[in-house]
């Protein structure tokens, strides 16, 4: 990809500038901020009905692991080729099914994320000062929504300034408040003797894990296109899910063993930590969703031409709205939005397949550009199919198992079964393709001046 | 350039030994204080020392200022954040400090906030990196 001039901002459709590259420790701290948010302590919370204290950890571990691994593969790709992941995707699915897929994996669903996290953080406000008009959640809402929305309009820059400034202090508060609230609610002995009301086979609780975080594997690219060194970002999200997602996860786990119904918020609040939770609540809650808008602004530049900040702008003012109202009761359902998030979310891992099977396999293998520098060219002038087929009929088949076969045998998990289904699929079609001399991008789409 | 380099040394050197100064205080009020506080406020001022230590160590062994800049602005970051949990953890009324030991770890909290940021800022003049290396 020849370096093009930045029109729309935050190189959302160009290569990152050697110049602009940054840090392995600002990678980790990114991905870090990401993850410094009470949404995961309560993801946390829920496995602790299934399983008791080792099996928890055991399984929110292997969950990490293979969200490591996912991620290693994709955020590498970002890293090498310097292109956030929904231009990455123009290659292996075509120009028009990567604006689609753009927008199905961080077009909306991030933006319904940052709705969500934007009423949970007027949750927390209320839940913390219930007698200051201002913190009531309606009030809230808004006011943490425009909050949230300045980083991420100023750009890659002011993420990293406040993941730097939140991170450090979030991973010490957050396993201090652990330790002192397992203290308060009988002790490390009365947390190892401490069983589920409803134990589960352990691979639920793996699936769940990858669940909870396989958009945010997916999506590694946003960040790693700014690594200086290839390893860098791959290396600093594989460490940050392997290491500080059990702590997250088992602290909320931990809590929920030991006293059943009480979070760590409240825990933390009857503790007095108040400006503790104050101070995780809101930066934390803010170094979060500052990406979910910025993904969600990327996805969207690349599916309709207008500046990263103005989709910052749209996303931002309507994931307030969308908080605002469900905090207000006006007939949004929480319920409805984030099924909807969930369903869109059936089809991420395919995409995430096709992702890796493409550039992994299908290019040095099928296609003969091994050199990985080569794999993926960009720039005004490079031809691009609309549509490559087979990348379509393996995201079709595999979310739709990844929806169906769930619901049918709830024991198997819809993650797995749409990511490795789609993977197969898509190399069976290619290789197919590849030797038979049958084409597999339908029409042509040429890259304009401005990266578009 | 190499008097550039001296100068970013110097000062960040002296900020970190003030920030390293402020850190033995904590660990010594820390093992001064309730059981519930001491283990906890222990590790915590343990891990900002052994930032601090590093820090130097690394600014120290840098052979250019952009690199020189990048590793104090990345040190001065990890101990500023730190100096939130001084800040805020303390008046906690579980760990049971002394309330002379936890108004002395607030303002230390404080300090190291207002010194970190400013020596941020005083780096980023001196060396021209990014406060998001």
């Amino acid at each position: 990809m020849t370096e093009v001039k930045d029109y729309f901002g935050d190189y959302a459709l160009t290569k990152i500038p050697e110049a602009e590259t940054r840090t392995f420790l600002n990678q980790l701290m990114i991905f870090m901020g990401v993850l410094a948010v009470w949404a995961a302590v309560f993801a946390g919370a829920a496995l602790a009905s299934w399983y008791d204290a080792v099996t928890l950890v055991v399984s929110v571990v292997l969950g990490c692991i293979i969200l490591g691994i996912i991620a290693y593969l994709t955020g590498y790709i970002g890293s090498r080729t310097r292109a956030s992941t929904y231009v990455i995707l123009r290659h292996s699915m075509g120009r028009v099914i990567a604006m689609i897929a753009g927008i199905i994996i961080s077009g909306i669903s991030a933006m319904i994320w940052f709705a969500y996290e934007t009423w949970l953080f007027g949750v927390i406000m209320q839940g913390v000062f219930p007698d200051i008009p201002f913190m009531r959640v309606e009030i809230a809402s808004i006011w943490g929504g425009i909050l949230m929305m300045t980083t991420a309009l100023i750009g890659y820059r002011a993420l990293s300034v406040l993941s730097y400034f939140i991170v450090p202090a979030w991973f010490v508060i957050i396993p201090m408040a652990l330790a002192a609230a397992i203290d308060i609610n009988g002790g490390w002995g009365a947390l190892m003797a401490a069983k589920p009301p409803t134990p589960m086979d352990i691979g639920v609780g793996i699936t769940f894990t990858v669940g909870c975080y396989i958009v945010g594997a997916t999506i590694a690219p946003d960040v790693t296109r700014f690594s200086r060194r290839p390893h860098d970002g791959p290396l600093a999200w594989f460490i940050h899910v392997v290491v500080f997602m059990p702590i997250i996860m088992a602290a909320g786990g931990f809590l929920q063993l030991l006293a059943p119904g009480v979070n760590l918020a409240a825990a933390m609040v009857s503790l007095g930590m108040v400006w503790a939770v104050l101070l995780t609540g809101v930066v934390g809650q803010w170094s979060t969703n500052d990406n979910n808008l910025y993904s969600s602004s990327l996805a969207w530049c690349n599916a309709i031409p207008l500046k990263r900040v103005y989709w910052v702008a749209i996303m931002g003012i309507i994931g307030t709205v969308i908080a605002a109202l469900i905090a207000f009761g006006f007939g949004v359902s929480l319920e409805a939005l984030l099924m909807l998030g969930s369903f869109l979310g059936t089809w991420i891992p395919p995409m995430t397949a096709i992702m890796i099977a493409d550039f992994y396999v299908v290019r040095p293998l099928l296609l003969g550009v091994k050199p990985v520098d080569k794999r993926y060219e960009w720039g005004p002038g490079t031809t691009y199919s609309l549509v490559n087929w087979p990348a379509v009929v393996a995201i079709i088949v595999g979310g739709f198992l990844a929806w169906w076969v769930p619901q049918v045998y709830p024991a198997i998990p819809g993650v797995i079964i749409g990511f490795g289904v789609s993977f197969v699929i898509f190399l069976i079609l290619m290789a197919v393709c590849v030797k038979m001399g049958i084409k597999y991008g339908i029409g042509k789409w040429v890259e304009t001046e401005k990266g578009f | 350039m190499s008097s550039e380099i001296n100068t970013a040394r110097a000062f960040f050197t002296r900020v970190n030994l003030i920030a390293l100064v402020l850190s033995i205080i904590i660990l010594i009020l820390s093992l001064l204080s309730s059981p519930k506080a001491q283990t906890l406020f222990s590790i915590y001022a343990i891990i900002l020392i052994v930032i601090i230590l590093l820090g130097h160590l690394r600014v120290s062994r840098s052979s250019d200022l952009k690199q020189l800049g990048e590793r104090a602005v990345q040190t001065l970051w990890l101990w500023t954040s730190l100096g939130l949990v001084a800040l805020t953890m303390p008046p906690t009324p579980y760990f049971e400090f002394d309330q002379l030991i936890m108004a002395a770890m607030v303002i230390i909290g404080a300090i190291l906030i207002i010194a970190g940021v400013y020596a941020l800022l005083k780096i980023r003049k001196l060396t021209g990196v990014y406060l998001s290396v």
